[in-house]
């Protein structure tokens, strides 16, 4: 056992994350092409500036909504704007706010968890209820109250999704805490001086950091589609702005002449963004529980 | 005595992906009318597979590979899926290891025994049922009252004896019990046994007792079967194995028994581990921990050979020995 | 745990905006015209008083007044939208659970590549945008073939009629009930036409999280002792899987059918707006337009008195069903 503990020590946390990577199985095929499609994403976002071939938010540029074609690959809307230079700008914003969102969460989450847990006594329960209490509530209600009292910024739409998802991390942690904190080498180490809090997370660490890394990517599937959400039904950005979501609200009322190329590629890529993370997320689940095979 | 079930060269294999482990191999056995076989071995020795496959519920990714099983002169591989779904529960019952967990928690345990006779006899009432119910309750010494209860309100005693009650009800000719006191406590276990014996008299069953437990098989059986890595080590009536084991196997389970009176008080175990079932060693499997084992042993698999009246072992040792005996006997 | 969330909205709504009359009008505001808003809505009070108000008239089912001029109470704006929100969440949520647990257990017993086809659906449908789902249904099925309508909960000419005993109105606005109830087959057949795309669009994706649990639990349940000792007394293969594996299995997805409705609740406001059906959904987007704060506050805290009795009902319904917390 003591043998055990120190070959984990040694292993760096980046190693312990990316461990379920090796070997063979169908986890490791949907963690693939899970990472594969975020990172084409996250590329196409980050590099939009320099790959998008037109200006995204020009107007006029083309005929309105004309069918893909050589000059206009994905089409374009009903004012004439390049569906394409859209479709590469459309994700900013979204994947900004997830990413904001959910390292939010984390650092209020976690450590929460952590020290309320470790306390214990009546102010951690009071807390877990508080946590249950909002853990139910759908975040995109709450979006939607904050949002409207608010109004729409990075850092207020990022907040209002990760409120209802700090509870996830703060039951992860709790729960891990918990089970640790009676443990008899816990009381040992105290007794030999050293800090119960260190010792604490030592033991928690693994476990922690695996059922973190699952539910930060469920997380960002979910604010993903909040967000596109809220963009949608027009509780987002500035309609002047590109972005997937917003180019449903247009694509929408071109719907009726048959134009499918106006919501149709917006639309996949929000898919494509919320099921890599949720891909990621399952394959990850699937090789660090043996019980899903 | 008649014979009941044969088992015929039967062998039973887990295949997953590219790796197949051998769970048993070749085994040839009989139960006899009226009685008790214990089927002994290590865990991993394929005892409680061969019960699995009488009652026909290997289930991928195990298959039989190849054997036959004959029952009451029906070869039990020749059926019919609900031919064979007919006789389970009817003519072959199978008690379970764990009581805690063998009953279905939403079920009354009284609809389990309701909804058991209703399926093997569609003609039956629930009144009816219910009332051959209670009776069956009150036989195994449970309060007839406790007929609406759910299984978590039972303790693992009762529990157990449940489970036999739904082995026996229908009054089937072979019960296979697969370590049915290995889950519970001494005091709890005594019970159970005296029971299994009680009833087993009074309807003339036969029973196939799978266990690890010497002294069980001591208690309990007729004839003995000692399981080594799948396959059949050695079998003959239970005063026999114990006061003479032929098979070295056998010698050394036996030695292992913890004795109060032994004068060293060393505990005695078989040196070394069984066999991994993805690699079993070539020849005879037991050869690795053997303390006569010589060349052949590792090269050729041994097959059973007569050692005496009713009895079996599979061992190279005693192939000079019974030469010598038949030498004997001619002379 | 309903007081929690109740608190929350009034924090969020009343007090950390300061005052909502304000952010109503914004800059345009006349100081007398705020005066008077902030008056007849009780603002002006001291906020512990606020509270007090607030949760009293909660218990009287009051939700508050509309700022948008007319100061009518939002209550019975709630109510008249509220029966559209439900009658699309009732059917989602039958299609959700109706697809997700036969599929689930499919997957389970059959194994192999349909199960790793189930495995696949279930995430990809979770991660659908329902808006999206909605709006290729509605191309496929309302543009391209033209089979069923795109939007709205009735055609234009239809009108809904209602049961009415003696001269008492028994109005639920519910369509789907109230055509029946008044024998109108008509009206009872345009609601379903009108509600087949947004029911099966949200019940879809709803079901990603019934496919997956009941899947996993079918796997797990299907090889327990007690399913084999089952099989051992010549049980049907059919009672096996259904009155032994299923019933156990699909316990623990009573447990999160809470959590599934509040997941419902947010898809059904995205489907309303998708298809264009008056519901709170819609309500609730439109009062936010209109900068009607305290409409919004009042629509938030019906949602979260909805979602917290849903979980109290689900939560008994799971006493009842298990018999090992029952007793």
């Amino acid at each position: 056992m003591k043998k055990g503990n120190s070959s984990q020590q040694s292993v760096s946390l980046m190693g312990r994350v990316l461990s379920p990577l090796l070997g063979k199985g169908s986890g490791r095929f949907l963690m693939l092409i899970g990472i594969g499609l975020t990172v084409f994403i996250a590329v196409m976002s980050a590099t939009a500036p320099y790959l998008s071939p037109h200006d995204p938010t020009q107007i006029g540029l083309g005929p309105s909504n004309s069918p893909p074609n050589a000059q206009y690959p994905l089409g374009t809307d009903q004012y004439g704007r390049d569906l394409l230079s859209r479709t590469i700008w459309g994700g900013r914003f979204i994947l900004l706010v997830a990413v904001v969102a959910v390292l939010i969460c984390m650092a209020i989450g976690l450590p929460i968890g952590l020290i309320s847990a470790y306390n214990g006594g009546n102010v951690d329960r009071a807390i877990a209820l508080i946590m249950d209490s909002i853990y139910a509530f759908p975040s995109l209600v709450l979006a939607i109250m904050i949002i409207s009292v608010f109004g729409v910024t990075i850092i207020n739409e990022a907040l209002a999704i990760a409120v209802v998802y700090i509870p996830s991390y703060f039951r992860v942690v709790r729960s891990q805490v918990l089970a640790v904190k009676e443990m008899p080498y816990v009381d040992a180490a105290k007794s030999v001086g050293a800090g119960g809090f260190s010792v604490l997370l030592k033991y928690i660490w693994p476990n922690v950091t695996s059922s973190v890394v699952v539910v930060a990517t469920v997380n960002f599937a979910d604010s993903i589609l909040t967000t596109a959400g809220l963009d949608f039904i027009g509780l987002g950005l500035p309609v002047t702005l590109p972005d997937w979501g917003i180019d449903l609200t247009y694509g929408r009322q071109s719907l009726p002449v048959g134009a499918w190329w106006t919501i149709f590629f917006s639309g996949l890529m929000i898919l494509l963004a919320a099921l890599g993370f949720s891909l990621i997320s399952e394959g990850y689940a699937e090789r660090t529980n043996p019980k899903l095979r | 005595m008649e014979e009941l079930l044969r088992i015929e060269s039967l062998s039973v294999e887990y295949r997953t992906g590219e790796t197949s482990a051998t769970a048993a191999r070749n085994v040839s056995l009989e139960v006899r009318k009226g009685e008790t076989l214990g089927l002994v071995g290590e865990s991993g020795s394929g005892k409680s597979t061969l019960g699995m496959a009488v009652i026909g519920l290997i289930q991928s990714p195990g298959r039989v590979t190849s054997g036959r099983i004959f029952f009451e002169g029906m070869d039990l591989r020749e059926l019919k899926n609900d031919e064979m779904m007919a006789l389970r529960g009817k003519r072959i019952a199978m008690i379970f290891q764990d009581p805690m967990t063998s009953l279905n928690p939403v079920k009354k345990i009284g609809d389990h025994f309701i909804e058991y006779m209703r399926t093997h006899e569609p003609g039956l009432s629930e009144g009816d049922a219910k009332s051959r119910t209670k009776t069956v309750l009150e036989d195994l010494g449970i309060p007839a009252s406790r007929i609406d209860d759910y299984p978590h309100q039972f303790s693992g005693g009762m529990r157990q004896r449940v489970m036999i009650g739904l082995a026996l009800a229908l009054r089937p000719s072979l019960i296979i019990a697969d370590e049915p006191t290995t889950a519970l406590d001494v005091i709890v276990e005594a019970q159970i046994l005296k029971l299994m014996r009680d009833l087993k008299t009074k309807y003339s069953l036969s029973l196939m007792l799978i266990t690890h437990n010497m002294g069980i098989v001591a208690e309990m059986a007729d004839r003995v079967a000692v399981m080594y890595a799948g396959r059949l080590a050695e079998v003959a009536p239970t005063v026999r194995i114990f006061e003479n084991p032929k098979h070295p196997y056998t010698q050394a389970l036996l030695e292992s028994i913890p004795n109060i009176r032994a004068e060293d008080k060393v505990l005695k175990t078989i040196p070394g581990s069984p066999p991994d079932l993805l690699e079993i060693p070539s020849g005879c499997a037991f050869h690795p921990r053997c303390p006569f084992a010589f060349d052949r042993c590792g090269i050729e698999v041994p097959t059973p050979i007569s050692t005496g009246e009713d009895s079996e072992a599979a061992c190279f040792l005693l192939e000079g020995v019974v030469a010598r005996h038949s030498l004997k006997s001619q002379a | 745990m309903i007081m929690i969330l109740l608190t929350t909205v009034f924090i969020v709504m009343r007090v950390l905006p300061g005052n909502p009359v304000l952010l109503r009008f914004e800059k345009t505001a006349d100081p007398a015209l705020v005066a008077q808003y902030t008056h007849r809505l009780g603002l002006d009070r001291p906020l512990y008083l606020q509270y007090f108000d607030y949760l009293w008239g909660l218990l009287h089912g009051d939700l508050g007044i509309s700022m948008a001029g007319a100061f009518e109470p939002v209550g019975p704006q709630i109510i008249s939208r509220f029966p559209a929100t439900l009658e699309l969440t009732f059917y989602s949520f039958i299609v959700a659970v109706a697809v997700g647990i036969l599929t689930g257990v499919f997957g389970a017993r059959k194994g192999g590549t349909p199960d790793d086809a189930v495995k696949i659906y279930g995430i990809l449908i979770y991660a659908f945008p329902v808006f999206f789902l909605g709006m290729i249904l509605q191309l496929i099925f309302g543009i391209w073939f033209r089979l069923l309508p795109v939007g709205g909960r009735l055609d234009p000419g239809v009108n809904p009629t209602y049961l009415t005993i003696g001269s008492i109105p028994l109005q639920t606005g519910i369509y789907t009930l109230d055509s029946l109830l008044s024998g109108n087959i008509p009206m009872f057949i345009d609601t379903v036409r009108h509600l087949i795309l947004p029911a099966v669009a949200l019940g879809l994706v709803i079901s990603g999280v019934f496919v997956r649990m009941t899947r996993t639990n079918m796997m797990e349940t299907l090889r327990a002792d007690f399913v084999t000792a089952a099989r051992a007394r010549g049980l049907k293969e059919r009672t096996v899987v259904y009155s032994y594996a299923l019933r156990n299995a699909l316990l623990p997805i009573v447990t999160i059918m809470g959590l599934q409705f509040a997941l419902l609740i947010s898809g059904a406001i995205l489907t309303e707006t998708e298809f264009n059906l008056l519901g709170l959904g819609t309500y609730l987007v439109d009062r936010i337009n209109f900068r009607d704060y305290t409409a919004v506050q009042g629509t938030v805290v019906f949602l979260a008195v909805l979602i917290s009795s849903v979980s109290l009902i689900v939560d008994i319904l799971y006493a009842y069903l298990d018999p090992r917390v029952r007793l």
